[in-house]
């Protein structure tokens, strides 16, 4: 399996070497132009035929990682029960590590359509995407149920700090990305899990959410991206039991910037979903 | 060749200083037909000079080389002392003259210098608006000397933005003739020409969030075509005229849908999870062009709207957006961002090669002239975007259409090149 993808990528990057055209020229002869093309075409077929298989692998070792530090979570979350000053602070550390794995297995879940999808190429890069994004959430999950066995740990004094991090996660009304992803950081999660259960809490409250793009890309596809961003965080939310009814997901593309610099620090904070309240 | 450039740039310049938008040549090319315009007969008693936007069209098109009338001003032909023309392929002579009813008539021969002939007998254009009589005198000498049809007099429309002000707007194909026919203060994108030329489809978020429209020019009147969930954006039209293809989020990600111009009999074209936006449709209305990331970056592709997979265009390194099909269905024009930069490009179906069209900086959103000579984008000038046009098959560098005079800093963009008039 690993030698077949290691010949794969060999042949690949000795067709793609040979194949590749000028960037600025047109191009006039016929003849190498064909046999380019065709050389093009069989890089591009295994190219594809990589991705999958690479996915395929990187999903598994999602999958597997997901489950051994589920386990490692709730076995943290049961030693802490021995101690009842510790009791809150371990419990609270595993429910959110159950939840990363939840989340991570729902990603992992999407094996099966990299599975149907491998006979359509055209899908092949999506699936790749998502079980890209599955297998970082999976090493996120990993940190979180290490984060679970540390907590197990925490003496009594901090029982008081722990609740803090909860409003201080409820203050924070942006989730931020890098560029051109619509994923929510583990780290971004809190932040959305937090305004879910304030939302649960108060069920007159609704929530709007409007997605942004830095000016780079087209104005469509930018637009296209905050929508992508906004549904990214209402997802999250109804997973949390939010009701849709509640909540408003929209896109600003890069038409409303934060900052209208041409630069990374510009861009950097108008990559962005808001989270605005009002009341029903 | 240096100093050639250099006055060449001075000279248009100089003749920029008077008119309310003006043509910037940043560079100058080879293999050009030399040509003079003669000023017409009476063209300085109008407010616009008839020769003067013949002369422009001409030079923007990248085809002529434009030669200042040092032999003297013959406006008859028994005045043409052809000896006196040995610097120009074609002479074009004429005389203007203003008549009841607000009226402009323009008179005008093309003759051929070398061979000393007239290539076409007199010709008159009519009109009420000057400039349009000038852009159809340049159509008929455009169409004469290279074959193909000239689109200079055609419009364009675009957003123009000043603080929270959006204005959509529609111009000559030039620039000049701005007229406002929908302001807001909210943001308004991708204009859309139907094929009839009377009706724009265009977004705007006045709502709170993407609606699509469609406003019909003679009357002003808007009606929505689409107000789904989420975003409803980058309408265009299809050939027929009846159909527009639409990107909605009604179904998740952000998906094609074509819809019919009233907004009924919604069909769903593409069904992925990631995002599929700016379709365009083939002159003969069967295929799409399309950006889509599904294969994990911003690149272009093409899907028959009969179904079946999509087939990918675009490889070089690098994101690609904004594809718009060549009128001859035979290439097509997009935006290609590498480096950190964003060129125009165009790719031919049949090569598949790329070629760039600019050097690259913040070149966006190309579309071409209806013959398919000329494609107009959106390109930073300072702080701010203004519009250009570049031949099609780069023969020269890009052509600003500048607005010298303006005091406030307007921000052009979204710019889309109308269909021809019949």
């Amino acid at each position: 399996m690993i030698k077949n993808i290691v010949i794969s990528l060999l042949a690949v990057y000795v067709l793609t070497a040979c194949a590749k055209p000028p960037v600025a020229e047109v191009k006039k002869d016929g003849a190498s132009a064909t046999q380019a093309q065709a050389d093009e075409a069989a890089a591009r077929a295994a190219a594809h035929a990589a991705e999958v298989q690479k996915a395929e692998l990187e999903a598994a070792r999602a999958a597997a990682q997901a489950q051994a530090d589920e386990a490692a979570a709730r076995a943290a979350a049961h030693a802490a029960e021995m101690q009842s000053a510790q009791v809150e602070a371990a419990r609270a550390a595993a429910e959110r590590a159950q939840a990363d794995a939840a989340a991570a297995r729902a990603a992992v879940a999407t094996q099966a359509q990299a599975d149907e999808a491998a006979a359509n190429p055209a899908q092949a890069g999506a699936a790749a995407r998502d079980a890209a994004q599955a297998g970082a959430a999976a090493r996120d999950v990993a940190q979180a149920g290490a984060a679970a066995r540390d907590a197990a740990q925490v003496p009594a004094a901090r029982k008081m700090v722990a609740e803090d991090p909860i409003n201080e996660l409820l203050s924070k009304r942006a989730i931020y990305y890098p560029t051109d992803v619509d994923a929510i950081s583990e780290q971004d999660k809190r932040i959305v899990q937090a305004h879910a259960k304030h939302l649960a809490e108060h069920q007159k409250r609704s929530v709007r959410l409007e997605g942004n793009a830095d000016e780079r890309g087209s104005s469509e596809y930018n637009l296209a991206l905050g929508q992508r961003r906004a549904d990214g965080v209402k997802k999250l939310l109804l997973l949390s039991g939010i009701g849709e009814d509640r909540i408003e997901s929209v896109s600003y593309g890069e038409e409303k910037p934060a900052s209208s610099a041409h630069n990374e620090a510009a861009w950097s904070q108008n990559r962005r979903t808001d989270i605005k309240y009002s009341v029903r | 060749m240096l100093r050639c450039w250099a006055l060449m740039v001075l000279l248009c310049t100089a003749f920029s200083a008077r008119a309310a938008l003006t043509i910037d040549i940043v560079g100058a090319g080879e293999r050009q037909i030399p040509i003079a315009v003669v000023p017409f007969a009476n063209d300085g008693k109008l407010a616009q000079s008839i020769s003067d936007v013949i002369a422009q069209d001409l030079r923007r098109s990248g085809i002529f080389r434009l030669v200042d009338s040092a032999g003297g001003t013959p406006h008859e032909l028994n005045e043409v002392i052809y000896t006196d023309w040995t610097n120009v392929d074609n002479l074009v002579i004429g005389s203007v003259e203003t008549q009841p009813g607000n009226q402009v008539m323009v008179k005008f021969r093309l003759l051929d210098a070398v061979k000393q002939v007239e290539l076409f007998g007199q010709v008159s254009v009519r009109g009420t608006n000057a400039r349009f009589v000038g852009h159809r005198a340049a159509d008929l000498i455009y169409e004469k000397l290279t074959g193909t049809p000239g689109s200079f007099s055609t419009r364009i429309a675009y957003v123009a933005r000043q603080g929270r002000k959006n204005s959509l707007t529609v111009a000559d194909s030039d620039g000049y003739g701005a007229q406002a026919i929908q302001t807001i203060n909210e943001p308004i994108m991708s204009p859309a020409w139907s094929p009839d030329g009377n009706q724009l489809a265009y977004v705007t978020l006045e709502s709170g969030h993407a609606v699509v429209y469609i406003q019909t020019l003679a009357t002003t009147h808007r009606m929505v075509l689409s107000d789904a969930r989420g975003s409803n954006s980058a309408p265009t039209w299809a050939p027929d005229g009846k159909h527009l293809a639409v990107v909605l989020t009604r179904d998740g990600s952000p998906q094609i849908y074509l819809i019919r111009s009233d907004g009924g009999d919604l069909r769903r074209l593409t069904f992925g999870g990631s995002i599929d936006t700016e379709p365009s449709f083939s002159p003969d209305g069967r295929s799409l062009l399309f950006t889509s990331d599904r294969g994990g970056s911003a690149q272009i592709y093409k899907m028959s709207l009969s179904g079946g997979a999509a087939e990918r265009l675009t490889f070089e390194g690098g994101n690609n957006f904004s594809p718009r099909y060549n009128p001859d269905g035979k290439s097509f024009v997009f935006a290609h961002q590498a480096n950190g930069r964003f060129y125009i490009a165009v790719q031919d179906f049949q090569s598949k090669q790329m070629q760039l069209l600019t050097e690259g900086g913040w070149e966006k959103k190309p579309s071409f002239s209806p013959n398919g000579k000329l494609v107009l984008f959106g390109i930073e000038s300072g702080a701010r975007g203004t519009l250009a046009t570049v031949p099609s098959d780069g023969r020269i560098k890009y052509s600003k259409l500048k607005d010298a005079t303006s005091a406030q800093a307007q921000d052009l963009r979204e710019p889309t090149w109308g269909p021809l008039l019949k």
